[in-house]
């Protein structure tokens, strides 16, 4: 077929020309760069080659809430060398200069040497500004011996932020392998927190410089005018939720203790504040971080580089309680006329139940079973709402499964269920007696500090629940523009009458006359909260207390929580208060009153017994 | 055998070759003359030997003896291909494998060449009076197998060789000039739509207009166009939302390897300088600094023309491509010149996958073509590519001694 056209003169014609067309421009190009351009490609002087040096992006900077810089970034300096440029007899020599041991040195060539021997490698950076000059003056001795500025993290302002900011490292060899191929040998990358979970966003990208060097490796300036140089692309900004102030305050709260506390927007999600303590100082990772320095805070038993208030999953108590309060009457388990008469004890399954110290509350409904935390209540509650529904509920509200905070490192922490007790028990080898401890949120459950404070937002908005985020916005410094960030929003199914009913318990914790939770009382400001007390084996038992204000429209929701420190209502709940009343005068926020409802509640007429808001 | 070489041998293609080869063991030398790797020159000049001897056994061969042995050499080179695949993962280099003939080798050298000779001898054979598009589609089937098994290994730069065997052999073949452009066009698209929006637009409507200047039927160049533009269309959704940023960088540094100076860009680089600082006579033999220095990686492989750029320059770069030149011209004629559709066939395939390597080789070299690694005829070091290009040469001589008969 097509044989007309096979093999034709003007195909033929077009062959020839096509090997034409491609010979041409072949040797135009050449012609380009032998005649036109040889200058450019050094013909002068013959031995003159191009070193390509690498150019590091600014850093996004973090800012807080109101706009307050939080991380920036200073100028450090740093010595490089060029493997194949440099000599292995200057090794002593420069070793002495840059104060560092010759292996070390070697260590960081042999690197080097592995991406490539004609690019530099770091040998040493954040050089101490006073031996800068000295060095600088001898540089010039050495062959294949540069010297650069590179940025480097500073942290300003009030609040370390220390788990929330996170810190800036040398790339390990095992990120290398994982984190693809951008990323060099001696590249910086963001380790733990905001620096971690952002850092595609906050590095920017590397710029690159063509230099011209001799053959003695001297620069002899830019190569071909820098007509081939990428600059840098700096790295975006971010915007928190977080407020420098309350979370400054927040910390000097915690400080000498373990715990942590997070305080949520229950608008929208927003991370107010979240602390972990004992915390750590970035800046020590800001430079040249020494291997000693990196041990002390690796070994030490306190694990300050351990984020509590994501990571520390643990029983919460009695905060726990709503949980419980809720699927009760969601479900239409019991009423507000239900009452136990708490006796201080209750016999169970051959076992003696103790109510908190043994007090005996009387008769109590939900509501009551909650201002004065009492566990016989809520044991008798549990047998009957069962486990099945306490675990659909604590599914609503966040528990067993992680908020999807921006962060990298969070724990699920973990709900019971029938199907995980007979995982973790076997079959039948578990009785409802250990339902009893679920219901005052001991035992096998836990959350952590944050999923604690989702719940309390969740509860303070009438089962709206956000997820939880620290960035509001991203500045790409380029253009200007900000990006807000998205997060989800889901509407727990319960209603608001119940909701009416547990805010109800969780305002007289506070303002009760019998409340466990007395001393986050605020003058003027309607605080609502809980307290809750769990049980560690490992000594004293662990403080939590969760809270929200004001009653209505509320602007603040948290979680805190003390490790065997005693009891949540004389530890954790002084501290909410003052946080509450901080947070809330330096916004102005003016507290609606409490409807008369709850105000003339029935329960009132216990001020005839004068008692003292008992500590649970 | 007087009468032979006074009738029958091409003494052109052989000396053109000859000389390109020559060039070869020069450049190779000079490459690992300070590098402590001169056995390479030893090894490039066995080589050279060899294929010599190859060559001149395809040209003393019969007839048909090529036409006849070709389906068969492809089935042999797939299989090999194939076997590349598997025993390639055990051993993880695919040039051990073979280590048990005692020789290394790359078997996709060699499926380039069986490739050209099936679907040459599938166009000349008889049974392809069947409806055009179905002896393009066989045709296409023909080079995506051995295309796939290579792309497969993965060896970018063999796998798109294969495009300079499909149409221009399907061109000689007397394709309408309308399908050839219209098999071109999806390629095009791609690769316009890598460069840049504004290149695919002009890309997409400089197609449409081909079509319907070409066309007599305008109804069917309306629907080609139709298919361009959503072809176009696909490409930019594929591009710009399907692919992942990383991807996308990726491909924007294969076509442009300056964007990435610590990797292809610096290489690139570095052998525009050998090349540019060469002059116009170069540095003298021996004396390029950047290649002696070591300045250029790869330098006796996919880099090798740096060597003739610096050393000898502009006139010495000029000589290798007039060389180039006349081989390629030398491969038209013998096209013209045998009897046989088949002879006639090959030789353009030969002759357009040569030009090919040269014109990406080169191109690479000089910042005119991405880098993929593809080896510069005859002069590049590597066994299998040097006995490739020797075969084809042989095949060629094999051609024009039987030019008379049909």
């Amino acid at each position: 077929m097509f044989e007309a056209d096979f093999g034709s003169r003007a195909r033929s014609f077009m062959m020839r020309g096509v090997i034409l067309l491609a010979l041409f421009a072949i040797a135009a190009k050449l012609g380009d760069m032998q005649l036109v351009n040889e200058v450019i490609y050094g013909k002068k002087s013959e031995d003159i080659t191009t070193r390509v040096f690498v150019q590091q992006p600014l850093r996004g900077e973090i800012f807080d809430l109101n706009g307050k810089v939080m991380v920036e970034n200073d100028p450090a300096y740093e010595v490089s060398v060029i493997p194949a440029d440099f000599k292995k007899s200057q090794l002593p020599a420069l070793a002495t200069l840059l104060n560092v041991d010759t292996t070390v040195i070697e260590k960081q060539i042999k690197i080097g040497e592995s991406i490539s021997p004609y690019f530099p490698v770091r040998v040493k950076r954040d050089i101490a500004p006073a031996t800068l000059y000295a060095i600088e003056e001898h540089l010039n001795d050495f062959r294949g011996v540069y010297f650069d500025t590179e940025p480097k993290r500073v942290y300003v302002g009030k609040a370390r932020a220390a788990h929330i900011l996170g810190f800036t490292k040398e790339i390990s060899e095992s990120q290398l392998e994982t984190m693809g191929d951008y990323y060099k040998p001696g590249d910086i990358v963001g380790y733990t927190g905001l620096e971690a979970s952002y850092e595609t966003i906050l590095r920017g990208q590397k710029g690159y410089k063509y230099l011209a060097v001799n053959a003695v490796g001297k620069v002899m300036g830019p190569f071909d005018d820098g007509k081939l140089d990428i600059p840098p692309q700096d790295g975006s900004d971010l915007y928190l939720c977080v407020d420098e102030g309350l979370q400054a305050m927040a910390e000097s709260l915690l400080a000498g203790k373990r715990g942590a506390i997070v305080a949520l927007d229950p608008d929208n999600g927003g991370v107010l504040a979240m602390t972990s303590a004992p915390d750590f100082n970035p800046a020590v990772f800001s430079g040249y971080t020494s291997d000693s320095q990196w041990k002390k805070l690796i070994n030490n038993p306190d694990k300050p580089l351990f984020n509590r208030a994501t990571m520390a999953a643990l029983p919460p108590g009695s905060t726990f309680k709503m949980v419980l309060a809720s699927a009760a009457l969601q479900d239409d388990v019991v009423n507000t006329d239900w009452t136990i008469d708490c006796k201080g004890s209750m016999l169970y399954g051959g076992r003696l139940f103790h109510c908190n110290n043994g007090e005996a509350h009387g008769v109590v409904n939900l509501v009551q079973g909650l201002e004065v935390s009492c566990n016989i209540f809520y044991y008798n509650l549990m047998l009957k709402v069962g486990f099945e529904k306490w675990t659909k509920f604590g599914r609503l509200f966040g528990f067993g499964q992680k908020t999807g905070i921006d962060l990298t490192n969070e724990s699920p922490g973990v709900l019971p269920s029938k199907s995980y007790f007979d995982k973790i028990f076997g079959k039948d080898k578990w009785t409802n007696g250990y339902l009893l401890s679920l219901a005052i949120g001991q035992g096998e459950v836990s959350a952590t500090p944050l999923q604690m404070a989702a719940y309390t937002m969740a509860i303070a908005n009438y089962g709206h629940y956000y997820q939880p985020h620290l960035v509001n916005y991203i500045k790409d410094v380029r253009t200007g523009r900000m990006y807000s960030t998205q997060y989800s929003e889901r509407t727990i199914p319960i209603s608001r009458e119940v909701f009416n009913k547990v805010r109800e318990g969780m305002y007289l914790v506070v303002n009760g006359p019998r409340g466990t939770g007395g001393a986050a009382r605020i003058p003027g400001i309607p605080v609502s909260g809980k307290t809750g007390t769990a049980q560690n084996p490992r000594g004293r038992a662990d403080a939590w207390f969760v809270a929200f204000a004001p009653f209505e429209h509320p602007k603040i929701a948290l979680a805190i929580m003390v490790e065997n420190s005693g009891y949540g209502g004389a530890i954790c709940a002084p501290m909410a208060r003052k946080l509450i009343e901080y947070y809330l005068n330096k916004n102005g926020i003016k507290s609606s009153p409490v409807p008369e409802s709850i105000l003339a509640s029935r329960y009132m007429h216990d001020f005839r017994h004068g008692a003292h808001p008992s500590y649970e | 055998m007087f009468d032979f070489f006074k009738e029958s041998f091409d003494y052109k293609t052989f000396f053109l070759a000859l000389m390109l080869g020559g060039i070869g063991l020069l450049a190779v030398n000079s490459a690992t003359y300070n590098s402590g790797m001169h056995d390479f020159f030893y090894k490039d000049l066995l080589w050279q030997s060899i294929g010599i001897i190859v060559a001149f056994s395809i040209m003393f061969s019969s007839n048909r003896f090529v036409e006849n042995s070709a389906y068969f050499f492809y089935a042999v080179t797939i299989l090999l291909l194939m076997f590349v695949l598997v025993a390639g993962k055990k051993v993880a280099s695919h040039t051990s494998w073979l280590g048990i003939l005692g020789v290394g080798g790359q078997p996709s050298e060699l499926a380039k060449v069986a490739t050209i000779l099936t679907l040459s001898k599938y166009l000349s054979d008889k049974g392809t009076e069947r409806p055009q598009w179905q002896v393009v589609m066989i045709s296409a089937g023909i080079v995506g197998l051995p295309m796939l098994l290579t792309m497969l290994q993965p060896d970018l730069g063999t796998t798109i060789v294969y495009t300079a065997i499909f149409f221009p052999i399907l061109f000689w073949a007397g394709l309408p000039p309308i399908v050839v452009v219209a098999l071109v066009a999806p390629l095009a698209i791609v690769i316009a739509e890598f460069t840049g929006t504004a290149v695919l637009i002009i890309t997409v409507i400089a197609f449409g207009v081909l079509f319907f200047l070409l066309s007599r039927k305008k109804l069917f160049a309306v629907t080609l166009s139709f298919v361009a533009v959503s072809f176009g269309l696909f490409m930019e959704y594929f591009y710009k939302k399907i692919l992942a940023t990383h991807q996308q960088k990726r491909i924007q540094i294969f076509l442009n390897p300056n964007l990435d100076p610590q990797g292809a860009g610096y290489n690139a680089l570095q052998a525009r300088v050998a090349i540019g600082s060469g002059g116009l006579f170069g540095k003298g033999y021996l004396h390029g600094a950047q290649t002696q220095l070591r300045f250029v990686p790869a330098r006796w492989t996919d880099f090798i023309f740096t060597v003739i750029g610096e050393e000898f320059g502009f006139v010495g770069a000029g000589v290798t491509l007039l060389v180039f030149g006349a081989l390629f011209f030398r491969g038209i004629r013998i096209a013209e010149l045998v009897k046989t559709k088949f002879a006639s066939l090959s030789a353009i395939g030969i002759t357009s996958v040569l030009l090919f390597h040269v014109f990406i080789n080169i191109g690479m070299n000089i910042n005119l073509a991405p880098i993929v690694g593809i080896p510069l005829p005859f002069i590049s070091y590597g066994g299998s590519s040097i006995l490739a290009d020797w075969m084809m040469v042989g095949i060629l001589l094999n051609f024009y001694a039987h030019r008379k008969e049909h």
